[in-house]
């Protein structure tokens, strides 16, 4: 299914229980946008809208999430839900609960990521032999740690070392990148970083809130940080695989350049048209198709969807939880 | 998979086919819709025009692959609404 993206400043209206969109332009037309074909809604524009459309998200199990400005998260409103069972909570909060099962699914998560982060680096092989190597080795001892907090500062050790071999890449192409600084983020490189992963993360979140999982019980990370955080375990294995390579991609084949930016006080955003170009691609990776279980070809999404259900089945003790490997 | 609907109908059915089209498809021109839907929800659709349409009506759904999204070559006026960026 799809994600509606509205960059459109106007209002958002129900009309014959269809989306009706009046721009505020009088140039432009109001246009319906069948709702039937889509799974989510990013707003980036101004935009007004009344009761009776939230009814309508309702009633088509649609969340929709809201933007400032910068690109930055402001919030969501989430349908009522439907599907969320008392059972899955209580499974997911004995498997927070106990130590050994918690790591269990906190590493294979990782692992996941890792080995991703490992397939996005091996185009560059020439280039950032010495990064790979090392990431190789930290990643071999995720396996003794006996805590969370000793698999995140791992984590974070390869998170850096992975950063410095896609600054090397990107430096390439006359960007700067050294460290992940956000909050504003400090140079182009992170708000690209930035930006990306706010996406993804909503995306992973429209993903779970079709299934029966309960979003603010996650497993990785800790979930007192704020409300919702499954997401961010399950974003994880895929931020290098989307994410990071759609970055590579719009700034190796300039797609977006530095005009794209602008500066604000300490930090750097991309600019409205920045914005669009880039989540154009996003979209477009989104919908790449990849193989799963005997040759059958689906797009990302379905992938995103897909794990929701794997950890499920691990949830309730059917299958072990392996995380998705792009190029197995 | 990707829809292309086209439907002839009598002038009094015409607007609750096309309001019933437009919650699953793009409304791109009279009689025109296309768009990308799930084989649920086109099962869905056909079975809701089914019942208002009657014996003198036809409607056509060409159904493409997925990954066939068409090629469009316009003359004249075109107000593109098929993409999910708006």
């Amino acid at each position: 299914m799809e994600t509606l993206y509205i960059f459109t400043d106007g209002e958002l209206k129900r009309k014959n229980s269809a989306l009706y969109l009046i721009p505020l332009k009088k140039s432009e037309k109001a246009i319906f946008i069948p709702l039937k074909s889509f799974s989510s809604i990013m707003v980036f524009s101004e935009v007004t809208m009344n009761k009776r459309f939230l009814d309508l998200l309702s009633k088509e199990g649609i969340p929709i999430f809201f933007y400032n400005y910068y690109g930055n998260f402001l919030g969501s409103f989430y349908p009522r839900e439907i599907n969320k069972t008392g059972e899955m909570l209580i499974l997911q909060f004995n498997h927070y609960m106990d130590i050994k099962r918690r790591l269990e699914i906190a590493k294979s998560i990782l692992e996941a990521a890792v080995d991703n982060m490992l397939y996005v680096l091996k185009n560059y092989k020439k280039l950032v032999q010495r990064e790979i190597n090392y990431v190789k080795k930290l990643k071999g001892t995720f396996e003794r740690q006996k805590n969370i907090a000793a698999l995140m500062a791992i984590e974070g050790n390869i998170r850096k070392t992975y950063y410095k071999a896609i600054g090397k890449i990107v430096g390439k192409k006359d960007f700067e990148f050294e460290e992940r600084r956000k909050n504003p983020p400090k140079d182009e490189v992170n708000a690209l970083i930035s930006f990306g992963n706010t996406i993804l993360y909503n995306i992973v979140l429209a993903e779970i809130y079709k299934t029966s999982l309960e979003p603010s019980i996650s497993f990785l990370h800790e979930p007192n940080k704020r409300k919702f955080s499954l997401q961010l375990d399950i974003a994880e294995i895929f931020k290098p695989i989307i994410v990071d390579k759609v970055i590579l991609k719009v700034i190796n084949s300039n797609v977006i350049k530095k005009e794209d930016f602008e500066e604000v006080k300490n930090g750097v955003y991309l600019s409205g048209k920045g914005k669009k170009k880039f989540v154009e691609e996003f979209e477009k990776r989104l919908e790449h198709k990849v193989t799963l279980y005997n040759d059958n070809k689906v797009s990302f999404k379905t992938v995103i969807l897909h794990e929701c259900y794997k950890l499920i089945r691990h949830l309730k003790g059917e299958e072990k939880f392996k995380g998705f490997r792009l190029g197995e | 998979m990707y829809v292309i609907m086209i439907y002839d109908v009598n002038t009094k059915r015409v607007a609750k086919v096309l309001r019933i089209a437009r919650k699953y498809l793009r409304w791109v021109q009279k009689s025109v819709l296309e768009g990308m839907i799930t084989e649920k929800n086109y099962k869905e659709l056909r079975e809701k025009i089914r019942k208002i349409i009657s014996e003198e009506d036809s409607v056509y759904w060409y159904i493409l692959n997925p990954e066939f999204v068409p090629y469009r070559k316009v003359i004249g006026d075109f107000k593109p609404n098929v993409s999910n960026f708006v």
